[in-house]
């Protein structure tokens, strides 16, 4: 197969996107699944992409297609995701800045890690550990949609577990 | 078919655990960890709070009372950011309740710090000399209230943003200032290049000439920020840096009306010294940085007084926070009116 013959994915809601197959190949998941099938026999059928509602999907191919012809980073490469960024280049900082949606963003987290995509896997990162950076457990729970689900008790527990024993003037 | 749509629908019923559906509760502890290591250990200690489901997969980090001095005062200026009837003391290291009364205009002032009155001398001044008498906790909390923008603390906001004015400005030490000197300074909270609210502060001091000659030994002593003063306890440092240098040139005669702009090299501050007429004119504009604690450097750069380090703030040693000169002036936007006579001081530009 040609690298720009298009490649049909579903998403777990059923939803179908079209790809090129140099964007698939970014995550390593799918390039490795295209390498092990038979090709005359999967051609023109879509790759399902189950643990990936279309939505996220159809971002992460957006991505990839623009980072198509970039090198592949090899999953195996120690510590991709986890090198600590301070900032990222100007189409990914615009491409993350026009998600709005944070419960997406956290998706595409989640789908990178899935398909194996390190770069993306880091700058989504990035961008979450940002969003987090210097605010209340509030403010976090409020990004992240999380309920508290701590009785008062458990709560009065964690103050006096953190609280910094120092002598009182 | 039917039993098997009755199983099928009892199993798609949404749960009635609370966060089951959460994208962030749905991630790998792997990815988890990953942004942990991305965040400061006052961040994970305050992510670990958020629900249980957290708290277990955060059990490896240390909590808050294991952190360093430094990481405990950002968890705690964290905590504060939730709490809108609490400040961060940096002496004792710890929230106190906000007291209404306690506004940076007040002179003598009630704090709801218990230790207040023991340090009360030495905690009002940022700096060494006369300066509207703010502290950190007063910006915390104009910060706060802005960024909660609740109708509530309106009124709370509005006095600690509240403009200042000395008409009988004073210099400590043996120089006395032989003119007629006023001072003003209008906090104002600006949207920085980041988003995020800062507290910046314009401050002018007006020397009247009246029909005397105006000389710098005339002028008393001025500090405008721990690095540049000029004092009369022969400091070596008084007579070389930027602000000694501005108001020896504004006041030689070839240069009236010419505005003598610098800017600190060791803080957020610009400032600029202009003589017009018989009055000379000093301007400062300086940034306080947005919310955080009081050992952030926005703040420490901005005040003498020692750090966690026990350094003290001064021309030779203590932090150093870089900016680009005129850079905070330009923030700041337009400058208000300042009075020639008595009365209220409004800002009407912001």
């Amino acid at each position: 197969m040609a690298d720009n013959s298009m490649v049909t994915l579903m998403a777990a809601d059923h939803i179908e996107i079209q790809a090129t197959l140099q964007a698939v190949k970014q995550c390593a998941t799918l390039g490795t699944m295209l390498e092990v099938l038979d090709e005359q026999q999967t051609l023109g059928l879509p790759i399902p992409v189950l643990e990936v509602s279309g939505e996220a999907l159809k971002k992460v191919i957006e991505w990839c297609e623009y980072h198509r012809e970039d090198m592949v980073v090899e999953t195996e490469q120690p510590g991709v995701a986890a090198q600590i960024l301070t900032s990222l280049p100007q189409w990914d900082t615009e491409f993350f800045a026009n998600i709005g949606d944070k419960d997406l963003l956290i998706k595409i987290c989640n789908a990178s890690n899935f398909l194996e995509i390190p770069l993306l896997l880091q700058y989504s990162i990035f961008v979450i550990a940002q969003a987090l950076r210097g605010k209340s457990t509030e403010e976090m729970r409020a990004f992240l949609n999380i309920e508290n689900d701590l009785t008062p008790e458990e709560e009065q527990k964690i103050r006096e577990d953190n609280a910094w024993a120092m002598p009182q003037n | 078919m039917k039993l098997i749509a009755f199983a099928k629908s009892l199993w798609e019923r949404p749960s009635e655990k609370p966060n089951a559906d959460v994208p962030f509760l749905q991630l790998p502890a792997k990815v988890i960890h990953l942004i942990a290591k991305s965040l400061t250990p006052a961040d994970i200690a305050l992510l670990s709070q958020t629900c249980r489901s957290m708290r277990e997969s955060l059990n490896k980090y240390p909590n808050a009372a294991a952190l360093s001095r430094a990481d405990y005062f950002a968890y705690l200026a964290g905590m504060a950011r939730g709490l809108p009837n609490q400040w961060l003391c940096d002496y004792c290291m710890a929230l106190h309740p906000i007291d209404k009364r306690d506004k940076p205009t007040t002179k003598w002032r009630p704090c709801s710090c218990p230790n207040y009155s023991v340090l009360a001398s030495h905690r009002r001044c940022r700096l060494q000399n006369p300066n509207i008498p703010f502290e950190h906790h007063h910006i915390q909390l104009a910060l706060k209230y802005t960024r909660l923008g609740q109708r509530k603390y309106d009124s709370y906001l509005r006095a600690l943003l509240e403009p200042y004015q000395e008409w009988h400005f004073y210099t400590m030490g043996r120089r006395a200032i032989d003119h007629e000197a006023h001072y003003f300074a209008f906090p104002r909270i600006v949207t920085g290049g980041d988003g995020n609210p800062r507290y910046l502060l314009f401050s002018t001091c007006r020397y009247l000439g009246g029909g005397r000659d105006m000389l710098i030994q005339n002028l008393g002593c001025q500090d405008i920020c721990p690095h540049l003063h000029f004092r009369d306890d022969g400091d070596y440092y008084q007579y070389n840096n930027n602000l000694f240098r501005a108001f020896q040139y504004a006041l030689e005669p070839k240069y009236h009306g010419h505005e003598w702009e610098a800017a600190c090299p060791r803080c957020a501050t610009d400032f600029s010294v202009t003589r017009r007429g018989r009055n000379l004119y000093l301007k400062v504009w300086q940034d306080f940085g947005p919310e955080g604690s009081p050992i952030d450097l926005a703040w420490r750069s901005q005040t003498f007084r020692p750090g966690l380090d026990g350094i003290e703030n001064g021309p030779t040693e203590g932090p150093t926070l870089y900016h680009e000169p005129g850079s905070i002036k330009k923030l700041y936007g337009p400058v208000p009116e300042i009075p020639t006579t008595q009365k209220a001081v409004i800002d009407t530009t912001t």
